[in-house]
């Protein structure tokens, strides 16, 4: 039974730190000692390389820390969460995947009770104990999308499938990577993904688009993301880009260590059956880079590919600035021993 | 629980609604809640009327999606029935078990229709049902037009009772009923949803397309969809071959037939899959292969492609 | 800065399948053009422009009619959108703001891809949108702009979201204050 940190926080102080069994149970992103955008997709079936991938929505030890976290970005801004109105029964269809899958995953955590007319939903750790009838928006405090999203970790969108294409048309996003939901909403998944450099030449997302909408519900499927973020804050939005982006200046050789973070995203796709939408599930982990050096093959990775990097992936990733540091604090762990392929930690514990 | 593929349903209940039409309730073998059925669905059972034969056959859901307890399906019993329907009208009794795979659909409701007017034809109501279900709880306008034999028309009546629609048009045969009537001066953000025989669907299609109808608006549901066309594949190495059926992958087949193939996204954008073509032509359908691998036809991914022909001969890595 | 994909193209108007073709022109003349080579003024059964006049008026049942403003012109359209059948398609020729403007009233009541097509032959100045304060700043003509609301020193970007109707803008200075690249004017 997960233990969880209650009072971590992703701003001013940050307390948020990994225990031995977080960086264990971390993605690791890269599979190579390089990197190059791929369409890097596989089932998202219980069970792979970490704990992280153990169940369908995955809940770990810093979850209530992060729906605290969640839950002041939206009081200081609440288009955080937009959602088209055409969106609703794709609204029920993700309170619905999400609630059963964590009740059932999680059943120390969460129960969900469902009587013909009417749910019961219970949230141990936020103390939450809620009946409504779903299919009635009335019956919840807020909107069924926003209900259950404030309630899980990692961001969610909500692609609608219409005219043989995809357009997001909703989402929850308080911990992405330098972009803005508020700006790209109602745009095509082409448009939505323009500002990212090289991809398109690859026909990456074109390839993307039509996986995607032939995708059928009941069989999810996932791929990896990854940036680097400075201190562990979630919020590094664009919106904000003006408050944390300051912090990128702020590495140097004494602190990179603790204060450099490798931010994995794992991305999951579920086509909703009523709605025949598409929820993107964006599920952040942190893990500094001194959490990193404890797992030898990772951290001998990880200098690999930051020091052959593509500089204009660099760029688009916004760890230029600091990239040349991130290689030489690295390579005291890379002794040039080859790594295995696949992106398991090769260890039970930790250096 | 919403991520299983094969499903043990029970028969709870067989009402008859006339002398081909039966209605059945049916419920997890298990107990447990059923995967949603999304609007428009079939559900595709894999029915064993003789001992050795497995038989595919496809029928609506007709209850409504909310409902995750039960699904209820309705069989026509076709005259020139080759066992499905048949079976069902004859040999499947209440607390009988049947496999069958998660509902799938090929209709989805377009999430921006200001109006929606759904033409039934016959027993092609029945996927229209639980469109209806979804379009109503979307609050969006709706029309329905259905197009019946006079003997099905009281079953069909009924069959829409629970819906709760003022007034389902009926129309007695194809020639009482003006398409281009129903579909003239429909307010902007009109779509179309269709199901029925193929002339029936055509026809609306046609008038639609003169009326000024983008094809976008137009959705139609062909009946007993399949994935594509069957086919034979001999695996080098393997002293065997084996049949692809209409309505499976070779990817599938190969796993049945308990032949080790790699695989990762199953929808033809990964490329873990791929396999090489020794001989005949493939159609391909993924999103991996580059247009020079596609010309040199020498290799393909079984998870979606298909061959164009009736034969194939593959090596696996 | 190369093109984004979100930046939008526009190819010269061709007639599709349609029952009623209406061009809507932002000014007294078609710009030259703006029409695919099979297509002529003829081929539209109604023409309505904003000449910028405030004595027009638009003739009821003439096939062209004048407006005094875009806004005049908008107010009439969503009269008549609202009473519209099936089979109407919707061209619209003028400057990126005003295409994308009627685009979204068309949408508004109901019409989708193929039943309205944009035109806008000369975009050069820009509207933009703060990312930080979400300010609208107007008539851009350079890479480099100060926000109208927040002062912010904002990059715009080719990314240009058609539900704002905007270009993106965000501040450029954010992680150096005072460094800022060299202002450039957008090409049409
Ligand atoms: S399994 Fe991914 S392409 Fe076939």
């Amino acid at each position: 039974m997960t233990q969880f940190k209650i009072d971590e926080t992703f701003r001013d102080d940050y307390t948020f730190r990994n225990s031995d069994g977080a960086i264990l149970r971390f993605p690791f992103p890269f599979e190579q000692d390089d990197y190059m955008y791929s369409f890097n997709v596989e089932l998202h079936r219980k069970g792979g390389p970490t704990g992280a991938y153990e169940n369908y929505f995955d809940i770990d030890e810093h979850y209530v820390s992060e729906c605290r976290e969640r839950a002041l970005v939206l009081l200081q801004d609440p288009s955080r969460c937009l959602v088209l109105d055409h969106m609703e029964s794709a609204e029920w269809d993700t309170l619905e995947l999400i609630m059963e899958c964590l009740a059932s995953d999680y059943p120390e955590h969460f129960e969900l009770h469902r009587d013909p007319d009417s749910w019961r939903w219970i949230n141990r750790p936020l103390e939450i104990e809620h009946s409504f009838i779903f299919g009635d928006r009335s019956t919840l405090p807020c909107s069924p999308f926003e209900y259950i999203t404030r309630q899980a970790q990692g961001d969610f969108l909500l692609q609608d499938h219409r005219n043989n294409n995809l357009y997001i048309d909703g989402g929850m996003v308080t911990s992405q990577a330098d972009w803005s939901l508020e700006f790209d909403v109602g745009m095509s998944f082409i448009e939505w993904h323009a500002p990212v450099p090289l991809a398109h030449e690859m026909g990456v997302f074109e390839s993307a688009v039509n996986y995607l909408m032939q995708m059928e519900y009941g069989i999810p499927v996932r791929r990896l993301n990854w940036t680097m973020t400075v201190n562990p804050r979630l919020d590094t939005s664009q919106e904000n880009y003006p408050v944390w982006g300051p912090d990128r200046r702020t590495i140097t050789r004494q602190n990179i260590g603790s204060k450099l973070h490798l931010r994995v995203e794992l991305q999951a796709a579920w086509r909703l059956p009523r709605s025949n939408a598409i929820l993107f599930s964006v599920r952040g982990y942190l893990a500094s880079l001194d959490d990193i050096s404890r797992v030898p093959k990772w951290a001998r990775r990880l200098h690999r590919v930051i020091k052959n990097l593509h500089p204009e992936i660099a760029d688009y990733k916004g760890i230029s600035g600091y990239r040349d540091l991130v290689t030489e604090h690295m390579a005291q762990f890379d002794d040039g021993a080859p790594t295995s392929p696949g992106t398991q930690p090769d260890t039970k514990t930790l250096i | 629980m919403i991520f299983q593929s094969e499903l043990d349903l029970k028969v709870a209940r067989i009402d008859v609604l006339n002398e081909t039409l039966k209605r059945f309730h049916l419920v997890s073998a298990g107990g447990e809640f059923l995967p949603p059925a999304p609007p428009g669905s079939h559900l595709t059972f894999l029915l064993n009327p003789r001992d050795g034969e497995v038989i595919k056959n496809s029928y609506s859901v007709v209850s409504p999606t909310l409902i995750r307890d039960h699904y209820e399906i309705v069989v026509r019993k076709a005259a020139d029935s080759r066992g499905g329907s048949k079976f069902f009208h004859e040999d499947v009794k209440e607390g009988n078990l049947l496999k069958a795979k998660a509902p799938r659909s090929n209709f989805s409701v377009h999430s921006l229709a200001r109006k929606s007017i759904l033409i039934a034809g016959g027993i092609g109501i029945t996927p229209i049902i639980s469109l209806l279900d979804e379009i109503k709880r979307r609050r969006c306008k709706v029309e329905l037009h259905v197009i019946c034999g006079q003997s099905d028309r009281l079953a069909l009546e009924a069959l829409l009772a629970d819906e709760a629609l003022a007034g389902p048009n009926f129309y007695e045969g194809r020639n009482n009923c003006s398409i281009g009537k129903i579909l003239a001066g429909q307010p902007l953000g009109t779509h179309l949803y269709i199901c029925g025989p193929f002339n029936l669907m055509r026809h609306v299609q046609e008038v639609a397309h003169e009326l000024g109808y983008p094809s976008s608006n137009v959705h139609i549901e062909s009946f007993g969809a399949t994935i594509g066309n069957a086919f034979n594949v001999k695996v080098e190495g393997l002293n065997k071959e084996i049949s692809v059926g209409e309505s499976e992958s070779l990817l599938e087949t190969l796993e049945r037939e308990g032949i080790e193939a790699p695989f990762s996204c199953r929808g033809g954008a990964c490329g873990q899959c791929v396999v090489r073509v020794v001989e005949g032509e493939v159609d391909h359908r993924d999103f991996f292969l580059s247009d020079e691998q596609r010309a040199a036809g020498n290799c393909m991914t079984p998870c979606v492609s298909r061959a164009s022909g009736r034969a194939l001969t593959i090596a696996i890595k | 800065m190369d093109a984004m994909i979100s930046r939008p193209r526009y190819d010269r108007l061709s007639l599709g399948l349609g029952r009623t073709h209406l061009l809507i022109i932002q000014g007294s003349e078609l710009p030259l053009g703006c029409l695919a080579s099979s297509v002529t003024l003829d081929d539209f059964d109604e023409i309505w422009k904003v000449v910028s006049c405030s004595s027009v008026l638009p003739e009821p049942g003439s096939a062209e009619k004048q407006f005094r403003s875009a806004n005049h012109l908008t107010i009439a359209l969503c009269h008549r959108l609202s009473s519209e059948t099936m089979g109407l398609r919707v061209y619209v020729v003028g400057e990126e703001s005003f295409v994308w403007d009627i685009n979204a009233q068309c949408r508004r009541f109901g019409l989708g891809n193929d039943e309205i097509h944009v035109f806008a032959p000369y975009h050069g100045a820009r509207r933009v949108r703060c990312a930080h304060c979400r300010a609208y700043t107007t008539n851009c003509q350079n890479t480099i702009v100060t926000c109208d609301g927040c002062g912010a020193t904002l990059l715009v970007r080719d990314h240009f979201s058609r539900f704002w109707n905007a270009y993106q803008g965000f501040q450029i200075d954010s992680e150096e204050p005072g460094v800022v690249p060299e202002s450039v004017a957008f090409r049409s």
